[in-house]
């Protein structure tokens, strides 16, 4: 019997410096109809960065991960991952690389357990094809129960333990968002994309949240792009951020430089010459 | 194996492959080994009528797992599930009786090209969400209805009649013979559909369903995936289409118009959506209601309690078919399979339930 207070296999890797995770963004412009939601955005994430974006409702946050994920296509620009052009690939195929991500609206599959869910996120590590699968055969026994070890260090990782078999949506929302980020995870990424993680949780959930994303970036050395509306929480773990209003890059800088930058603090709280 | 005891506290697996075995206790696996002994001995039980059924059962229950696939676990609904049937039929029929190939060819090559057609003629749909599938696959259906009664090689209206009726050697005038192959095909192919569900394509499949959005987010094709799983439900469909054409010898073109495509749905809904042994006792239940229902037309007539003589025996089927579904739908969503799984539940925790 293994005993699973271990590391995540899933992080080892990349705390060895195996894993490279590059992202390279060249003057990314997006268009909705006439409104512009993204305009000439350069950006670079280098491996091991804990970069922020910050900015207030509507500044585009959202739809540049979108443009990352390939949910939308941008007009102009492209992006790099690991100097490879991942622009206009199919959505699978850039999880597929190593980026994954968290979603604002949670997006867990309803009606399946926690178990299954962080197991859905193996798939794509599986080694067994269709025909094996249907005949299920030794190698398929032995590869569904790799993966399940694997999902269960993760389990233990989040401490999640005593709700792995419960349906997702009888869960509280700071857990959905725990699970979200373990399946985010169970993909093994090598670039991970956290979006609002921290909002509408308890106080005592977001405190766990915060603890597993700084231990993912600071002891495993993952590198994660976060965007959150919680400012002295980015203030305090993010190691790099990037300001963003109506589209534009506003700012860009060490946590202390951005918070006395003039522009941000015009962006958040408006133009100072109206007080 | 394991080992043959109560568990009074109830059963728990103590490692990861313990937990991917069908069944917690040994009981389980003696129950499904006697319920097939059971079948194995039947057709030297009961009359020829009632193995004519079974064979029947069997046939639209191999149809109905496959349908299963498609509908209850990807969520996608096909009205041309009769076309695939009969594409696998007349297939059958003609390699069989034109090119005079064995029966043992004839049925996988009837599956292979059910799937051909099926995915040539899906690939527009997968990109899209269900409802496109529906409607071109009810299309389908359709061109097949028309298609099939203008060609000659198809035999018209009149059909095809195959004459020989050997299997590897064995007589098919015998319906124990027909019998037993409808049995170890839907035996090895329904063991074959349990064990997809069980592994990761069971799962993606099912998160197709629930979320595709998020499913491409985890790295899985969605295009994919939904093709792969129309595929299985033709395979599986176009197998029942050749195992039907080797139990009747003889086929016609409306056999397999809309009606059957639509009994077909009716049997996975009645079973139960998305469970395997559901879309079995679901299509049991749709041949012993048809029968029931020539029966019932047969005392009516007799006895002149139909007054119309329109109210034939198949306005009568669609009449009830429809009612059937409806009060399932109200009063049982999950089907026969859901009544059954209550009658287990109250036994498990009987003195309690």
């Amino acid at each position: 019997m293994r005993s699973f207070q271990r590391d995540p296999s899933v992080l080892v890797d990349i705390r060895l410096d195996k894993i490279q995770a590059d992202l390279k963004m060249n003057k990314i412009s997006l268009k909705f109809g006439g409104m512009t939601a993204l305009n000439k955005i350069d950006l670079t994430v280098k491996t091991g960065d804990f970069l922020s974006i910050i900015g207030p409702n509507g500044a585009g946050k959202t739809s540049l991960l979108n443009c990352i994920t390939g949910n939308y296509q941008y007009q102009g620009g492209n992006i790099l991952f690991n100097d490879k052009v991942i622009t206009g690939l199919p959505t699978h195929q850039i999880i597929n690389l190593g980026i994954s991500r968290t979603s604002q609206n949670i997006e867990l599959f309803q009606g399946i357990s926690v178990l299954d869910n962080l197991l859905l996120a193996r798939h794509m590590h599986k080694s067994y094809n269709f025909i094996e699968a249907s005949l299920f055969s030794r190698s398929v026994k032995k590869n569904e129960v790799y993966h399940r070890e694997i999902v269960e260090e993760l389990i233990s990782f989040l401490e999640i333990e005593p709700i792995r078999n419960t349906l997702v949506e009888e869960l509280s929302q700071g857990m959905q968002k725990r699970v979200a980020l373990g399946r985010a995870l169970a993909l093994g990424p090598k670039l991970l994309l956290l979006d609002e993680p921290f909002t509408g949780i308890t106080f005592e959930e977001k405190e766990a949240m915060i603890r597993f994303v700084t231990t993912l970036n600071e002891v495993w050395n993952l590198t994660i792009i976060l965007i959150e509306h919680d400012l002295p929480v980015v203030l305090n773990i993010s190691k790099k951020i990037v300001v963003f209003d109506f589209g534009v890059k506003v700012a860009e800088g060490s946590p202390d430089f951005i918070q006395d930058h003039p522009q941000v603090i015009e962006a958040y709280l408006g133009d100072s010459s109206t007080f | 194996m394991s080992k043959l005891q109560i568990y009074s506290c109830g059963a728990f697996n103590e490692s990861y492959i313990k937990n991917l075995t069908l069944f917690t206790t040994g009981f389980g696996r003696i129950s499904l080994c006697c319920g097939l002994l059971f079948l194995a001995v039947l057709p030297f039980l009961c009359c020829p009528y009632v193995l004519f059924l079974l064979n029947t059962a069997g046939i639209y229950a191999m149809a109905a797992v496959g349908l299963n696939f498609l509908t209850g676990s990807t969520g996608q609904i096909s009205l041309g599930q009769g076309a695939s049937f009969g594409i696998g039929a007349y297939t059958t029929a003609i390699l069989v009786s034109k090119l005079e190939l064995s029966f043992f060819l004839a049925i996988p090559a009837a599956g292979t090209l059910t799937v051909l057609f099926a995915i040539g003629f899906c690939i527009p749909a997968a990109r899209l969400r269900f409802i496109y599938l529906a409607f071109i696959t009810l299309a389908g259906q359709l061109i097949f209805d028309h298609l099939i009664k203008w060609m000659p090689l198809t035999g018209g209206q009149e059909g095809l009649i195959i004459n020989e009726s050997s299997f590897l050697g064995l007589d098919l005038n015998d319906d124990r013979i027909v019998y037993y192959i409808v049995f170890l095909c839907l035996v090895a192919f329904t063991w074959m559909a349990v064990n997809l569900t069980r592994t990761s394509y069971g799962r993606a499949f099912s998160a197709l369903r629930i979320n595709p959005r998020a499913t491409e987010a985890l790295g899985i094709s969605v295009v994919k995936f939904r093709m792969l799983s129309i595929a299985m439900s033709s395979f599986y469909t176009g197998l029942a289409g050749g195992l039907f054409t080797l139990h009747m010898l003889a086929i016609t073109p409306e056999l397999f118009n809309l009606w059957l495509s639509i009994e077909f749905i009716a049997m996975i809904i009645i079973g139960g959506l998305g469970s395997i042994s559901g879309s079995i006792m679901g299509a049991c239940f749709i041949v012993i209601l048809n029968e029931f229902l020539i029966f019932l037309t047969d005392i009516a007539t007799k006895n002149d309690l139909l007054i119309d003589p329109a109210l034939t025996n198949l306005a009568l089927r669609e009449f009830s078919l429809g009612i059937i579904i409806v009060l399932f739908i109200l009063f049982q969503p999950k089907g026969l399979y859901g009544i059954w799984h209550n009658i287990i539940l109250y036994f498990r925790r009987w003195p309690f339930s």
